[in-house]
């Protein structure tokens, strides 16, 4: 898109609003695509916060080629597989371990907690293997196509729509079984 | 609907929002990150500083590059027939130079555009900007320049503008033609006072063309010629021939004191594309998203003004703003195009940028079958007549 390119250009050219202006364009979408990765809130915050910071670096030298959106993405899924073999073994907080807040609390992570849709997700996306949750996830959120998704993952276009569909398949298969608003939600499986 | 659908449904509308501790974080860490990486950041930015602001008025020129198809475009016209000379064209097909004021719509309001016409050269101003196109059409050739900055841009102009160009110098001389070929088509619409001068007026309606010619009664030459096309006139007026023209005025070198910005930028072709690109700034950057309430070249040049504007406002290197304004003209080049080899539709009033269901605009060539339809969105369809929107 042209505002993205424009954006693209001021940041080449040192203009730091035009970073500030990124990440507030994208930064919820890149939250929840990494806490949909890694199903940890706290993770998830860190590993866009260290996209963002490590984006600076390429300031006055960064080439858009497809979408901005799609290239954070990617840098957001990197930096969460990355993590997910190390670091979250170490940390492992999830979303179901961090307290509520009291009343009148006003945080927005606070609020995301207290958000039962995606608690019940989180729990679901968990139970799939990392590299299927990574292929739904980019899918659906971050609108990436098949075959970028296959390049990023380094493997076949139809490895990757195989995982997809087992990823759909399985998700539904979960949320069916415990949660009764998935049945709401899903009335031609539950009929 | 389908179960996967209704996953995928399911998490689209499970979203998160960054929270406000993340955005501390992250703007405060852009913002130190690009102090510790200033120097760095230095190296990149002074030469593009120094360049734009060496050549930030050029946007002038971007602006006009816009309007150039819409100018130049609106006399292509074929009106066919040959000369039979009458007392009325003779000076017309004898004179060696033109000059005469056209405008596009309003005439009141509408931008004039003041051309010098010596053979296949073309000196042309404009009311509302200063700048200057000097066009060769045995060359294809085009100097822009812009007296505020001393900058000259040339760009090629193969093709349609060229071609157009030619029909509308050649334009006067087809219309008396007309009137003297096919007296029956010709309407006399007696006498008006036009500038204090005494004129006999016609009215030539033919499937071509429609138009008035007003000829000065003593002199029996044309002094103004109104065409009307769609929901549009375009007027030519102050009409002289063999005005003697300095041959400085109709080059296309580079003047003396002016700096040639070199570009390969080139306005040969019109294509669907740079229409659709055309829409695609008209929405963003001039109307908050929104396709415009009209379509047409004098929509589009009231527009100018704003373009220049909001080019300026956006800091683009040269090169970047003179291709926007080529993008946004070359659009409107076809559309002018279009309007003589084809019909056209425009249904984009409250229609917003990126409405995937909204039909934009659709078009046909001669008798194609089938219609290509703009969306809202930006694609592009083809479309059968009873598909087409109402």
């Amino acid at each position: 898109m042209l505002d993205d390119k424009l954006l693209i250009w001021q940041f080449n050219r040192g203009r730091v609003e035009a970073l500030h202006r990124i990440y507030e364009k994208y930064k919820h979408d890149l939250v929840t695509l990494a806490a949909s990765l890694l199903t940890d809130l706290a993770l998830a915050e860190d590993i866009v916060h260290d996209v963002f910071i490590g984006f600076v670096q390429s300031s006055g030298k960064f080439q858009l080629t497809g979408s901005l959106k799609g290239y954070l993405a990617t840098c957001v899924a990197n930096a969460a597989r990355n993590c997910n073999k190390a670091e979250r073994r170490r940390r492992h907080v999830t979303l179901d371990d961090v307290d509520p807040p009291g009343p009148g609390a006003n945080n927005p992570v606070s609020q995301v907690v207290l958000d039962e849709d995606f608690r019940r997700l989180s729990r679901a996306l968990d139970q799939l293997p990392y590299e299927q949750r990574e292929v739904l996830v980019l899918r659906v959120y971050a609108g990436m196509t098949f075959a970028a998704i296959a390049a990023q993952q380094d493997v076949s276009l139809y490895t990757v729509q195989g995982r997809y569909r087992y990823a759909l398949d399985k998700i539904r298969s979960l949320m069916m079984q415990t949660e009764p608003r998935t049945v709401r939600l899903f009335p031609e499986v539950s009929a | 609907m389908r179960p996967d659908k209704n996953v995928t449904d399911y998490m689209k509308s499970v979203k998160l929002k960054a929270s406000a501790k993340l955005d501390n974080r992250v703007h405060s860490g852009i913002d130190r990150a690009l102090a510790g990486s200033q120097q760095t950041l230095k190296v990149h930015m002074e030469p593009n500083r120094r360049r734009i602001l060496m050549k930030s008025p050029i946007t002038r020129i971007a602006a006009v590059a816009a309007v150039i198809a819409i100018a130049v475009t609106a006399g292509t016209l074929m009106l066919g027939g040959k000369p039979a000379f009458a007392k009325v064209i003779k000076p017309i097909l004898q004179a060696r130079t033109f000059v005469f004021d056209f405008v596009i719509g309003d005439e009141a309001k509408g931008t004039v555009i003041h051309d010098v016409v010596a053979g296949p050269r073309i000196r042309r101003t404009f009311s509302n900007m200063p700048t200057v196109l000097v066009l060769d059409l045995d060359s294809g050739k085009m100097l822009t320049l812009d007296p505020g900055s001393k900058t000259a841009v040339t760009m090629g102009i193969q093709g349609p503008l060229v071609e157009g160009t030619r029909s509308l110098m050649k334009l006067v001389q087809d219309i008396v033609t007309q009137i003297a070929d096919h007296p029956d088509q010709v309407q006399d619409l007696g006498r008006r006072e036009i500038d204090g001068v005494s004129t006999v007026g016609f009215l030539v309606n033919n499937p071509n063309v429609k138009l008035s010619i007003w000829a000065d009664a003593a002199k029996a030459t044309p002094v103004r010629i109104e065409l009307y096309e769609r929901q549009s006139v375009t007027v030519l007026k102050n009409i002289e021939f063999d005005v003697p023209v300095d041959d400085s005025l109709i080059s296309t070198d580079v003047p003396a004191g002016y700096t040639l910005q070199k570009t390969d930028l080139s306005m040969g072709d019109f294509t669907e594309r740079d229409f659709v690109e055309s829409l695609r700034i008209w929405a963003q950057l001039l109307n908050n998203g929104a396709f415009p309430d009209t379509l047409s070249g004098e929509a589009m040049m009231k527009e100018v003004p704003q373009f220049a504007d909001k080019l300026r406002g956006l800091n683009l290197p040269a090169e970047e703003g003179v291709k926007l304004g080529v993008n946004f003209g070359k659009g409107f080049g076809f559309l002018e195009v279009l309007g003589h080899q084809g019909e056209w539709h425009y249904g984009g009033k409250g229609v917003t940028l990126g409405d995937a269901k909204a039909a934009v605009f659709w078009y046909r060539r001669g008798d194609a079958k089938t219609y290509r339809v703009i969306y809202g969105d930006l694609h592009v369809e083809d479309v059968d007549l009873d598909r087409l929107p109402k």
